[in-house]
């Protein structure tokens, strides 16, 4: 029996069986960029998703593509502007003017631009490019493993089309 | 002013249940008559093709189509006919509501690429839904409701609709040359495919393909149970993303409006014999109601369902109440009425001219 140096002569854990990761590579990392930098021209903002809370409320975003939806970015009533991602900003109101929100979220799409890089998400095979507004990064796009296909939030395209008519 | 947060849709959904008892029990109908005044039948096939169509959108397939005619260098009028042609063809598969949905955001980009008017391509890309959608029997609600009304064959429809369907076409595309003027060549348009998920779009061309054989056999209850199971199994995004306060809001339209045909037919108020009454009241009140509620209303006092087709198709044209994948075009693109009423006229009253003359050599 093969004893493992250093562990009080106990055997060791059994070798973790793990599917080998598939190969990426910064080529692929750079296309995936360049399709955002391509698509973030086309980005449209989706319909407002307004959620209560007992606390006020909060204004979503969709960053729609050709009808679907590839993230949500947070509306920030007080400021006029963006929140980032993964800080929803509450704001304590009843009602808001929905025209000129829709309005101002067009202008502060032209605002958007790619960040230079990306993260790999190995569970779901893909690689994700943030973009920002200002020093905020707002939103991440999701593209296919080969850095040529983006990849819907499909979850919240079908939260969008249930709620456009 | 501040907007309350309260949808135009609801204030209908809310008169439309207000609505409801009252015609229902002045038209004489019985609480056991309820499933004939509600039409499950064609209501049924009404939501088999909504879920269709959000399949097309969850799977990713009608994004992957409307990103197919994006090319190089060709000239603004052809990269427009083709962005006609594909939502005609998008709107015949996934209906105009859905082809709506996906290719309006897509005319909102090519304004600003090919530096054309938004309401242009906005009003190119609602007259095409409407004119896709009409020649098959499941492209939209009011085809749907003569479809399942009047047990019509899929065929049978097919060919009253083609010879309109055809000359709109036709027309459209001459309509779009001058809409868009002497084209300038348009510089290369590189556009970004999306994934598809592939179980989801096998399944939603496999539920189509059922959904129209079992609907042509009058089984359309069946074909929307079994797509419900279908999709609960695959992939229930494409239940979340039906718009289920539209399935009710249709459920009470079609108590209101067959309630309302009743006392107008028991009463002898309306009475429409000839095609020509057909396309003139179908065309009016579409106006009034939408072309939906107006298909209703119709089915129930004329039996002329072949003059019934072209009313309440081309009536979709004319105004944003008209039809409302109109309304759902106009509110995602931010396009104004007037602009789009505008823009649309000429067409609208040549289809409809067009239709009458065509309505007289056929018949």
């Amino acid at each position: 029996m093969e004893i493992i140096a250093g562990c009080g002569g106990l055997p060791g854990p059994p070798p973790l069986r793990r599917e080998p990761s598939r190969f990426v590579s910064q080529e692929m990392a750079a296309r995936a960029v360049e399709t955002v930098r391509v698509l973030v021209n086309y980005i449209v903002p989706g319909p407002l998703l307004v959620h209560r809370h007992p606390d006020g409320l909060s204004i979503d975003v969709p960053v729609m593509y050709n009808g679907v939806a590839l993230d949500r970015v947070h509306y920030d009533l007080s400021i006029g502007g963006f929140s980032p991602k993964g800080r929803p900003a509450r704001v304590l109101a009843d009602s808001f003017d929905a025209g000129s929100v829709e309005s101002r979220v067009r202008e502060l799409f032209g605002e958007l631009r790619v960040v230079d890089a990306a993260e790999f998400r190995e569970p779901e095979d893909c690689w994700v490019v943030p973009l920002a507004w200002g020093s905020f990064i707002v939103a991440h796009i999701r593209v296919s493993r080969d850095g040529g296909e983006v990849v819907p939030d499909r979850g919240l395209t079908a939260e969008v089309s249930s709620r456009v008519a | 002013m501040p907007r309350v947060i309260v949808s135009s849709r609801s204030l209908v959904l809310v008169l439309a249940a207000l609505v409801a008892p009252v015609l229902y029990f002045a038209s004489g109908y019985r609480v056991n008559d309820l499933p004939w005044v509600l039409d499950y039948k064609s209501l049924s096939v009404i939501m088999l093709f909504l879920l269709v169509s959000r399949g097309f959108v969850v799977s990713g397939l009608s994004s992957r189509a409307a990103g197919a005619l994006f090319g190089s260098g060709r000239s603004n009028w052809l990269v427009l006919a083709l962005y006609s042609l594909s939502t005609m063809t998008l709107a015949m598969l996934a209906t105009n509501d859905g082809a709506v949905l996906v290719m309006i955001p897509v005319a909102l980009e090519l304004s600003r690429l090919l530096e054309v008017d938004p309401a242009v391509t906005v009003t190119i890309g609602l007259l095409s839904a409407n004119t896709g959608s009409i020649l098959l029997p499941f492209s939209n609600p009011q085809n749907i409701i003569i479809w399942q009304d009047y047990s019509v064959t899929l065929p049978e429809f097919a060919e009253a609709a083609a010879p309109y369907f055809i000359l709109l076409l036709l027309l459209l595309l001459v309509y779009t040359k001058l809409l868009v003027g002497p084209g300038k060549r348009a510089g290369k348009l590189v556009h970004p495919r999306v994934k598809v998920n592939s179980s989801t779009a096998v399944t939603t061309v496999t539920v189509l393909l059922v959904g129209v054989a079992l609907s042509d056999m009058g089984m359309g209850f069946h074909a929307f149970i079994l797509a419900l199971i279908v999709y609960i199994a695959v992939d229930r995004y494409v239940i979340f993303s039906m718009d289920w306060m539209l399935a009710l809001l249709f459920a009470l339209l079609f108590v209101d409006f067959n309630s309302a045909a009743r006392i107008l037919s028991s009463h002898e108020i309306l009475s429409i014999q000839s095609p020509l009454q057909v396309y003139i009241y179908g065309i009016a009140l579409s106006q009034a109601v939408s072309n939906v509620p107006a298909t209703m209303i119709l089915v129930k006092l004329t039996g002329n369902w072949k003059a019934l087709i072209p009313a309440v198709n081309i009536a979709g044209y004319a105004t944003p109440v008209s039809s409302m994948a109109n309304l759902i075009g106009l509110r995602i693109s931010g396009v104004e009425w007037r602009a789009y009423a505008v823009k649309s006229v000429l067409y609208t009253v040549t289809a409809i001219v067009v239709g009458g003359v065509l309505l007289f050599l056929y018949h």
